[in-house]
């Protein structure tokens, strides 16, 4: 596991505003026109008009604050879970050679295996709803902060920990003044990734087995065929997704001002 | 009243190349420095002046004869030494003040104490109004002031720097030299001072040590009289340029000709 | 950079005096050389104690099984002729959604990544879409496309595309302009330096995209399957979950990541090989 988990956003995002805003602006105009064009039933394909008039109405309804809570619950806690977990787990395997290779397998494991196939299994150990959506989010999350921590901790510069060394820095010490913040940006590229598969195992949890969070409501409102309720559904966990992945760019643009700017 | 503070008997250091074979590189060197002394150590690439000031530190275990700092064995990093290292490594995600405040951190010193002591040594080494800037903002002169008052501010005795400015354009690199001079003089540490430039070796030092390579050994110490202080002119004077010319042979008899090159 | 920094010496020094170290300090320091039988002995001593587990009662086998009982259950499904149609199915879905994927995603990203002022304006879109789940269109694409191959086609095809097209945009993006101005200067024309500038300089990442899209489309398609579908793999898994009958369950999922985990071996292997020019 020597490569590095590289998450392209930060890469290809570009920086001009209006006409980002325009194609914003554009995309949904399209889309307002297609049914219309298209000659389609808005509950088959429900224009962006009717999809947010949809969800006022069921914010009005009170049927999203509690579902929007329990969904911000799973993925706060698995994302958590995820970064301690994963950090922890890297250090280790970043310093400890044979802990590195003894977790390798596991690592490979998560790595490669739809995870949606052991959720029924997930659901016999831990129960169906929260534990299981919150087990299987983690399970996602968990392997980038992984892997990337533990490349991180390994290419940690040889002259930063000369340093430790000659400043006569005990483990500990090290391990906390040089090799963690040594290694943060790759960590942090981890977590980044870590974003994005905890929502996905959040979502798809709740898909599959709950009843409550802003996935179950997709389910059940596909169950009825209720097509403009099910997109209301998406556009929020698009919104989420979008903010989340947005405050985690300032955050980590935060976290690593003293970088030289790329590019 | 001379007083050896360095002490260096029949040093031997061994590392493993990369195809696992052992290289000598130093080989029974004999060295005293004294109290208060400027050396510098020059010599090519290769020839185990960086091993030696880092075995100095206790960075780096040697593998026969002893060095003793104040009369007492070395067997790694202690609090009367520390080093200013080439292409300043410093912290990035360290502020300058953090930076300088590193080796009093590490000795557990509270923050408002090693904070006060670091903006001492940023008067010092001249960095007033950039202690919040990180690394990359500063130049290169600038950086390497940081890796000197880290360095300085664990109050060392002995102060060992791996060319400190061989990163540095020429220009920076001679008002440096010039700084050094003054801290040096200001705080009578004793300095061991590893370069390859030959110029940069006799302007500083008391003494030049020069060495050569595979395996490393002192080829010759040459004391240098000039007087002190010294300014940049004193690169004109004719027994400085006799010193470099001097050096400068000894350095380069030592190149193995084309015809051992191919022998081997 | 000078020739004395070859040594590494970050090890604390070992003074001379030290003994020979302890005999567990030198077993320790021998696996540290040693990967891949730390690798084995620590899947295998997982293995073990999952078997061990289950016989004495510790881990009810109900729930977690056994390494001998789905060994059984593998040799029952690979003697059988249940599996094979399941199958096919999801070989199926699997092949057509990521190829057009792909195509797709390639094409778009080429345009995307070369006219700025489009790329600009599909920025938003594509990320938003790219952060996002994607997996949760699926029931709607059900309610679309029904309950056969064409709903899984789709969701394969949405999980491939992003993922290729975010690497390909970045990897046009990063084609070094000096060469494409030194192309012009030589009034190379537009198909040249298409073909002989953009598309070489792009194709490291096109590559990093067709392997992380790959592992998308085994997700997409399995998770679609488990969630409605008449057959696949996912259809079979999700039926034997049901059954409550975790030793095939579990062999369905370690066939399944057994496959997925050797087809992003192989394309990362190809990856290598086509950026080996790169500086790493």
């Amino acid at each position: 596991m020597n490569a590095v988990l590289e998450h392209p956003v930060g890469r290809a995002l570009s920086s001009d505003r209006s006409l980002k805003v325009l194609g914003v602006a554009l995309f949904f105009g399209a889309w307002e026109l297609l049914p219309w064009v298209l000659g389609l039933d808005s509950f088959v394909l429900p224009p962006p008009s009717v999809i947010v008039v949809t969800l006022v109405n069921e914010i009005v309804a009170g049927r999203v604050t509690e579902h929007l809570l329990v969904t911000m619950a799973e993925y706060g806690l698995a994302l958590g879970l995820a970064a301690v977990i994963g950090i922890s787990l890297g250090m280790l395997a970043g310093r400890v050679r044979v802990f590195d290779y003894a977790l390798e397998p596991f690592v490979w494991f998560l790595y490669s295996t739809p995870l949606t196939a052991i959720y029924p299994l997930l659901i016999l150990w831990v129960g169906l709803g929260f534990n299981s959506v919150l087990l299987i989010a983690f399970l996602l999350a968990v392997v980038p902060v992984i892997v990337n921590t533990t490349v991180g901790v390994k290419n940690v510069p040889e002259p930063y920990l000369r340093v430790g060394h000659s400043f006569m820095a005990d483990r500990w010490q090290l391990l906390r003044k040089v090799v963690l913040p040594g290694s943060f940006p790759l960590v942090l590229a981890g977590i980044r990734l870590a974003t994005g598969r905890a929502l996905t195992g959040v979502v798809i949890g709740e898909m599959f087995g709950a009843n409550a969070g802003l996935g179950f409501r997709i389910a059940e409102n596909a169950a009825r065929i209720r097509v403009p309720e099910v997109f209301a559904y998406l556009l929020l966990i698009v919104a989420f997704g979008v903010v989340v992945t947005q405050a985690f760019g300032a955050l980590e643009a935060r976290l690593l001002r003293y970088q030289v700017r790329a590019r | 009243m001379s007083e050896t503070v360095v002490e260096a008997r029949d040093v031997t250091i061994r590392y493993t190349s990369k195809n696992n074979s052992s290289v000598l590189a130093v080989d029974g060197l004999n060295l005293s420095i004294e109290r208060g002394e400027f050396v510098t150590i020059v010599g090519s690439s290769g020839c185990g002046k960086t091993s030696f000031l880092y075995a100095i530190d206790g960075l780096l275990p040697i593998h026969g004869g002893e060095i003793r700092v104040h009369g007492g064995l070395v067997n790694g990093p202690g609090r009367d030494r520390a080093v200013v290292f080439q292409e300043f490594a410093l912290l990035p995600w360290r502020s300058v003040l953090d930076n300088i405040a590193f080796g009093l951190e590490i000795r557990k010193v509270g923050k408002a104490e090693r904070h006060a002591k670091a903006r001492e040594l940023v008067d010092l080494v001249g960095l007033n109004g950039f202690e919040d800037r990180f690394p990359h903002e500063l130049s290169g002169g600038m950086r390497q002031r940081v890796g000197i008052a880290r360095a300085l501010a664990i109050e060392p005795d002995i102060l060992l720097m791996d060319e400190p400015f061989g990163a540095l354009d020429a220009q920076t690199r001679e008002s440096m030299q010039e700084e050094l001079l003054q801290i040096w003089q200001k705080t009578g540490k004793t300095v061991v001072f590893v370069t390859h430039d030959i110029d940069e070796a006799i302007y500083l030092a008391d003494r030049v040590v020069v060495m050569r390579a595979r395996p490393g050994r002192i080829r010759e110490i040459l004391p240098v009289d000039l007087p002190r202080p010294r300014t940049i002119d004193v690169k004109a004077d004719p027994r400085f340029v006799r010193m470099r010319q001097h050096l400068w042979h000894l350095l380069h008899d030592n190149e193995p000709t084309l015809a051992a090159v191919q022998a081997s | 950079m000078s020739g004395s920094t070859v040594i590494t010496p970050t090890a604390p020094p070992v003074p001379d005096q030290a003994a020979a170290p302890a005999m567990g300090a030198r077993v320790w320091a021998q696996l540290g050389e040693r990967p891949r039988l730390v690798r084995t002995a620590s899947a295998l001593s997982f293995i073990a104690a999952w078997q061990v587990g289950s016989m004495t009662g510790f881990l009810d086998e109900r729930f977690y099984s056994s390494p001998t009982a789905v060994a059984a259950a593998g040799a029952e499904l690979f003697t059988g002729t249940d599996m094979l149609p399941h199958v096919v199915t999801t070989g199926t879905e699997l092949l057509v959604g990521y190829g057009l994927g792909v195509v797709a995603a390639v094409l778009v990203g080429f345009v995307l990544g070369y006219y700025r002022v489009i790329g600009t304006l599909a920025d938003p879109v594509v990320m938003a879409l790219y952060v996002t789940p994607r997996l949760a269109i699926y029931p709607v694409l059900v309610i679309w496309f029904g309950l056969g191959l064409g709903s899984k086609i789709v969701m394969v095809f949405l999980g491939t595309f992003f993922m290729v097209l975010i690497n390909t945009i970045s990897g046009v993006k990063d084609v070094d302009p000096s060469l494409i101005r030194a192309a012009r200067s030589f009034m190379a024309p537009r198909s040249f330096i298409l073909r002989k500038v953009m598309i070489p300089g792009a194709i490291p990442s096109i590559m990093t995209g067709l392997r992380q899209g790959f592992s998308q489309a085994i997700i997409a398609v399995i998770t679609a399957e488990m969630f409605v579908s008449l057959s696949g793999m996912g259809n079979l898994i999700s039926t034997y979950g049901q059954a409550m009958r975790t030793d095939a369950l579990l062999f369905l999922v370690l066939l399944v990541s057994s496959f997925a985990y050797l087809a992003i071996r192989g394309l990362s292997a190809v990856e290598r090989r086509l950026s080996s020019w790169r500086p790493s």
